[in-house]
């Protein structure tokens, strides 16, 4: 498959190394990775092949040790913690595995709460959260608390907290994880349908099921890239 | 059960041991709280609470009459109603009268100006204390005025003949009077209404059954001071009541010593509040601002007991799995609380052992009692019961709660992936508002008394009190004054003006001048008579404070003259003697027209007609915090009395000059005490004392809430940043910045501190009346001083919540995505 000429994210020679009680992890090595825009990606690899790892550093909740990151054309791999925060808040969309909704906050209040970090007027922000809300078919559940919710409800106001700000990207570490089957299911069929509407997502997964269902899907092992390949669902 | 209790405490002791940072904040702070109660209550049981010391106590009352019509209280009595009380009235067993003067001592070292009394000869059995040494008085102890005996007290003993046991029969000089010592109060004997700065140190006898017609005959010699014993059958109550009936007997009897526009009424209150009665609201609003302090300290340590149960859950969760009943696992904890408690208690004693000794000095001026202030068994009583009450308060929530594991709570925190506020945060929030309310109640209050001695410290006397020198000189008065030194009007006005005369000789000494009464040194009360205006008989008769003063006063002083000229150089006491006014009584008196060239004549005195020459500005003689009354200046060319005080401008420090003013005194009359040289700052510091003790108390108590609720609140926060990491984390991956960090986490805060300040300000506003007697220039709601307050402590928990809030924003983002 050919290299997109403009990829929204390219990694170059990235590693990570942890630096614990005169024990170094080298969570990731050399790591090479360009996703383009509209991409729906897997990430797979046994446990403790560096996925979260990789995840953190797309999402600029940490800095690789070495190699260079640039997004969307710009270089983000030496910014400091506030231009992150910033850049977070504009081209990342985060779900979590464990749903990470906070109790304090309504639905509604939950999914403008980056919209509110963001810096967007209160108008925008409230037809951003009705329509992301009614994306994920939970308008109803707009005033509840996280804890009134089942569990694949909670996933699916997670997954619209974390495309109601249009994102370039949405990351997800294993987004079914804590979810049955059938809820599982309805949370992967939501992210292929906004995969379709143009969103890039981009997830970390070991079930074999819904690898069927990226476009891509890559593996690591100890930290290493070692295989990239395209899904047959692309094709299709 | 013995077995149990010791394993308590082992429990207790390991548990403590173990988190050593939380034993020593949590000791430390009850150690404050009860050190601080424990003071101020050796204060009030001191003052309020013990029994005077003498015999049945409560059985002895001062006897006193109130002018209804000038409204004025504690009028001393005269020999004849002396005689009424102890005659005339069924309920009353007996009285003594004391006639309290400032006498000269000589012989036997120094001469000194002590104070001492002429009491009837039975003062001291109607006080049940006899003396240690040497023997009591007896009725034939009479030497006319003032006996020729004396009993002293066991500190002018000590200190002026070395507690030689041998001091019975010695002869000292009292106002040029031979006196023999006859005996020694033990240690400890106080006169009951003795002032702190000047205690009662000897006691001559003086008959009023062998009256000497010049004076006590007359009922309105109002000078002594009478303190009655109540029939054990009869009561207070009763004795006020036939108090009524003799008032009512000798105003008919003798209409002219007691005019009906005067109002005479006798009066009796038990002793104990005629001693005490002034000081007790203040004492109760510092009892009351201390108990707040402990309140906030155990807010502060129950906070501490709860963070830290919340570490504990687990090894608790595992004591009730393996058996341990929710009773015995309260007990245990309580145990804790206690134990905690307890050292803090023993530690808060040896603070308030510090406090005491420091209170009874700074107050020892001016409280009664304040010698007995100290740690006795009652307040060590008090300690223990404050032990118990906050071991048990503090330790009783905490106990109850980590008794009881939130299961629901932890269930739906793991299950739900939601970070659910569990019902201890909501207690400790509850606490830190409590805890900022009551902080600002004592803001509040420390606030306002801060304010009142401001304006009163700001309030212009009258004259410049900077750079001068007073000091206090009274001339004996014998027993038969016509053989004494200073007997005539011309041999004192002779000595103060040499007096004067050295003084100003001295190197350094400026203006020097005489007043018979200093500032803010006591009234002096005169009735005058204004000419061509006859008194009616429906009004109380005008009176005004009255000075004698050298001719100089004014300028020395630097009081303005406003109109008119001073008093002249040279006056006599026949004809055309002159009187300067202040402007409040030209203005009381003469308003809208010029006073000078009118005049005046005081009442019951040989007293020539004055004329008046000059308006001077007003003096506030009487008290900082009173406005200016009528006052008169006449020269003392045209009368000096026994007591005259002095004052010298000074080119600066005028405590320097001290000495050499006392020597320049002496060479005119080495015989004579120079007493209370100090300057005139501290006369008017001394006029604040009482309000500073207060303020100072209040002040002191605001700043411990302020630090403990500070405390108290970073607590809270840095507990709650610490249960909300993961949280932040969450937010910061969802985009959140290190403001909006720091705003959640400062918000969160803010708005425990803002509930809190919201009630405080409510609490403040209805406790704050008690205060009402205490402000000078400042309302008990006074919006300045709660605005100022309320940021004060709104800033403090502002910062108090910064340092968890920039914890904070180090937290790793990476947290949200490695979840537990
Ligand atoms: N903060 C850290 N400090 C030290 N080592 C770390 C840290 N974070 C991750 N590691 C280590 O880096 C390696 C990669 O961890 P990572 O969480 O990325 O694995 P993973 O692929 O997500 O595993 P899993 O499938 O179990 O979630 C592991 O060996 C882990 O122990
Ligand atoms: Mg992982």
């Amino acid at each position: 498959m050919a290299l997109a000429i403009d990829p929204l994210i390219r990694l170059n020679g990235i590693s990570k190394v942890f630096h614990t009680e005169e024990v170094e992890t080298h969570a990731l090595s050399a790591i090479d990775l360009e996703i383009r825009a509209g991409e729906y990606l897997a990430i797979s690899g046994p446990s403790g092949c560096g996925k979260t790892t990789l995840l953190s550093l797309l999402g600029l909740l940490d800095s690789p040790s070495e190699g260079s990151y640039v997004l969307a054309g710009e270089p983000v791999s030496g910014l400091s913690q506030a231009q992150r925060a910033r850049v977070r808040s504009r081209a990342i969309g985060f779900i979590f595995q464990a749903f990470n909704l906070i109790g304090d906050l309504t639905v509604y209040q939950n999914i403008e709460l980056p919209l509110k970090y963001r810096g967007m007027v209160p108008e925008e922000r409230r037809s951003a959260v009705h329509g992301a809300l009614d994306q994920v078919g939970l308008l109803h559940r707009i005033n509840h608390y996280p804890a009134q919710l089942s569990g694949g409800q909670q996933q699916r106001v997670a997954v619209a907290r974390a495309v109601a700000g249009r994102p370039l990207v949405v990351l997800a570490d294993e987004p079914t994880g804590n979810l049955d089957s059938a809820n599982g299911a309805q949370v992967m069929e939501l992210l292929a349908e906004l995969n379709r509407g143009g969103a890039t997502i981009c997830i970390v997964t070991h079930d074999p099921r819904y690898l069927d269902r990226v476009q891509r899907a890559v593996y690591l092992h100890d930290g290493r890239l070692v295989s990239d390949q395209p899904r047959d669902r692309e094709v299709a | 059960m013995m077995d149990a209790f010791r394993r308590d405490i082992r429990f207790a002791i390991r548990g403590l041991t173990r988190s050593p940072a939380f034993t020593l904040v949590a000791v430390l702070t009850l150690a404050i709280g009860i050190g601080a109660n424990t003071a101020i209550f050796s204060v009030v049981n001191a003052v309020l609470l013990k029994p005077l010391a003498y015999a049945d106590p409560e059985r002895l009352i001062s006897l006193r009459a109130r002018l209804t019509g000038d409204n004025a209280g504690g009028v001393a009595s005269s020999a004849p109603e002396y005689h009424d009380y102890r005659r005339q009235v069924p309920g009353i067993e007996d009285v003594a009268a004391v006639w309290p003067i400032n006498i000269n001592l000589t012989g036997h070292g120094e001469p000194e100006r002590i104070q001492a009394a002429g009491v009837t000869s039975n003062y001291f059995s109607l006080l049940g204390v006899p003396p240690a040494l040497g023997r009591d008085f007896t009725p034939e102890d009479d030497g006319g005025r003032i006996g020729y005996v004396a009993l002293i007290s066991h500190d002018l003993w000590q200190r002026r003949f070395g507690g030689d046991r041998s001091v019975i029969g010695k002869t000292v000089r009292l106002d040029d009077d031979p006196m023999t010592i006859i005996g020694v109060m033990p240690r400890g004997f106080r006169h009951p209404v003795e002032s702190g700065a000047s205690p009662m140190e000897l006691w001559a006898p003086v008959d009023l059954d062998n009256p000497d017609p010049n004076f006590v005959n007359d009922r309105r010699a109002q000078f002594f001071d009478l303190i009655g014993r109540v029939k054990s059958q009869s009561s207070v109550e009763r004795v006020q009541g036939e108090l009524a009936g003799l008032t009512a007997r000798l105003s008919r009897q003798y209409p002219e010593a007691y005019p009906p526009n005067l109002g005479w009424r006798a009066e009796a209150v038990s002793l104990a509040e005629r001693v005490v009665g002034d000081v007790r609201p203040a004492l109760l609003v510092l009892l009351g601002a201390v108990g707040f302090v402990l309140l906030i300290a155990c807010a502060n340590v129950a906070n501490l007991l709860l963070a830290r149960a919340t570490t504990r859950d687990r090894e608790i969760a595992i004591r009730t799995a393996l058996g341990g009943s929710r009773g015995r696992l309260i007990r245990q904890l309580l145990t804790e609380s206690l134990l905690l408690a307890s050292i803090g208690g023993v530690l808060g004693l040896l603070i308030a052992l510090w406090g005491t000794s420091a209170l009874s000095q700074l107050a020892g001026l001016y409280l009664p009692r304040a010698r007995e202030i100290g740690i006795d068994p009652v307040v060590l009583g008090f300690t223990a019961l404050l032990v118990l009450l906050t071991g048990v308060g503090f330790g009783l929530i905490p106990a109850l709660q980590a008794s009881r594991p939130d299961l629901q709570s932890v269930l739906k925190d793991a299950g739900r992936g939601a970070s659910a506020g569990s019902h201890r945060a909501r207690v400790r929030g509850a606490l830190v508002v409590a805890e900022v309310a009551v902080a600002l109640v004592l803001l509040a209050g420390a606030g306002l008394l801060l304010r009142s001695f401001e304006r009163l410290l700001a309030v212009e006397p009258g004259f410049n009190p900077e750079n001068l020198l007073t000091l206090q000189v009274w001339l004996p008065w014998p027993n038969q004054p016509e053989k004494g030194r200073y007997f005539t009007h011309d041999q004192r006005l002779a000595f103060y003006e040499r007096a004067a005369e050295a003084v100003r000789r001295m190197p350094g000494a400026g203006g020097v001048a005489l007043t018979s009464r200093l500032p803010l040194r006591g009234r002096n009360d005169a009735r005058f008579a204004i000419e061509g205006r006859p008194a009616r008989s429906d009004e109380p008769p005008p009176t005004a404070e009255i000075r004698f003063v050298s001719p100089n006063y004014f300028e020395t002083m630097e009081i303005p003259l406003l109109q008119g000229t001073g008093l002249p150089p040279v006056a006599d006491r026949k004809g055309n003697a002159t009187t300067v006014i202040n402007q409040t009584m030209a203005e009381e008196y003469w308003p809208g027209e010029s006073p000078i060239g009118r005049r005046l004549k005081l009442e019951d005195s040989d007293q020539p007609w004055l004329t008046v020459v000059g308006i001077a500005g007003d003096v506030r003689q009487v008290g900082l915090e009173q406005p200016a009354r009528e006052e008169m200046y006449v020269s003392h060319q045209v009368w000096s009395g026994q007591q005259m005080a002095m004052v010298v401008r000074t080119p600066d420090r005028p405590e320097e000059l001290s000495a050499a003013v006392t020597k320049a005194i002496h060479s005119v009359d080495p015989e004579q005490p120079v007493f209370s040289v100090v300057p005139m700052e501290q006369v008017i510091a001394e006029a604040s004392a009482e309000r500073r003790f207060s303020m100072l108390l209040l002040v002191l108590f605001a700043a411990i809430a302020l630090i403990l609720s500070a405390i108290g609140i970073y607590g809270v926060m840095a507990y709650t940043t610490t249960q909300r990491l993961h949280e932040i984390g969450i937010r910061m991956a969802l985009g959140a910045g290190a403001q909006d960090v720091m705003g959640l986490v400062v918000g969160q805060g803010m708005r425990l501190v803002g509930l809190g300040l919201a009630i405080g300000l409510l609490g403040a506003w209805g406790l704050s009346r008690v205060l009402t007697s205490q402000l000078y220039g400042v309302s008990a709601g006074d919006p300045a001083t709660y605005a100022g307050v309320a940021v004060l402590l709104g800033l403090v928990a502002l910062s108090a919540s910064y340092l968890p809030a920039l914890r904070a924003t180090r937290v790793d983002p990476v947290i949200a995505l490695r979840s537990e």
